[in-house]
């Protein structure tokens, strides 16, 4: 998984903003083979895989929902 | 001890420091972190500092490599003027063989039934594993099989006694049952 610097330190600094979640949920749903909109549908409709990399979109996306 | 602080990043601030100190001294140096504004809402879980990864791997005792992720949906209330006290309104604990396919085993708990979806048991536990019934075999995840709340140090525990996962410390049993002690009394968790 290719991350940006600035990505890769607002994650270790615990500063993601929410334009930086939405690029983890890109980059993550690329790695699923699945782009931005297709995965934040699957998210909400509960149809992701329940491995860690579709846990961790369906809960990034439930942050953005809140 | 309850998880409050004086702002709501502080709140999850010190959740995170809990459970990393739990973490760092009985099953792995990976550390949690959070995402979002714990205002309103906040996912804190495993974040790699040697990548983005979400999940840990451990090397089992005779079940090869499996990959872990620990996840809660947090948010925080406020309790009087200068307070902010957590509360975990989602958590999804998951084994899986491969990070992108379907977990092995997973722990679900959901503060509120979610819309659209039957009213299972909102702390269940489901995977992919195959289970053998009289009339055939299923899988796990066609149930909603009904647990108690499950906290981060039950996994833990599962992990080093269950799953042969060589444990960080000789008083690993004492640090989770004290960490566990914390956790139930700190987490106002709605159940």
């Amino acid at each position: 998984m290719t991350v940006p610097d600035d990505l890769r330190e607002a994650i270790e600094n615990n500063t993601m903003t929410e334009a930086q979640i939405r690029q983890l949920i890109e980059i993550e749903a690329g790695e699923l083979g699945l782009t931005y909109v297709e995965a934040m549908r699957k998210a909400r409709a509960g149809e992701l895989p329940t491995g860690p990399l579709g846990t961790d979109i369906e809960f990034l996306a439930a942050v953005l929902a809140a | 001890m309850a998880f409050e602080g004086r702002t709501p990043a502080a709140a999850v601030q010190l959740f995170c420091d809990h459970l990393n100190r739990l973490l760092n001294t009985t099953l792995t140096r990976a550390r949690l972190g959070f995402a979002g504004e714990p205002g309103h809402r906040a996912v804190v879980d495993i974040r790699l500092k040697e990548g983005v990864d979400s999940f840990v791997g451990l090397k089992t005792a005779g079940y090869g490599l499996v990959f872990l992720q620990l996840a809660q949906l947090v948010t925080t209330e406020a309790v009087g003027r200068r307070r902010h006290q957590l509360r975990t309104v989602r958590y999804r604990y998951s084994l899986s063989g491969d990070p992108e396919h379907d977990a092995l085993v997973r722990w679900d708990y959901s503060h509120e039934q979610e819309h659209g979806f039957k009213p299972w048991c909102r702390h269940h536990i489901q995977g992919s594993l195959e289970v053998r019934l009289p009339g055939g075999v299923a899988h796990l995840n066609e149930f909603h099989l009904p647990t108690g709340y499950v906290v981060i140090e039950d996994i833990v525990r599962f992990c080093i006694v269950d799953l042969g996962v060589k444990p960080l410390s000789q008083d690993w049993d004492d640090i989770l049952r004290e960490s566990s002690r914390t956790l139930r009394a700190g987490l106002a968790t709605g159940l």
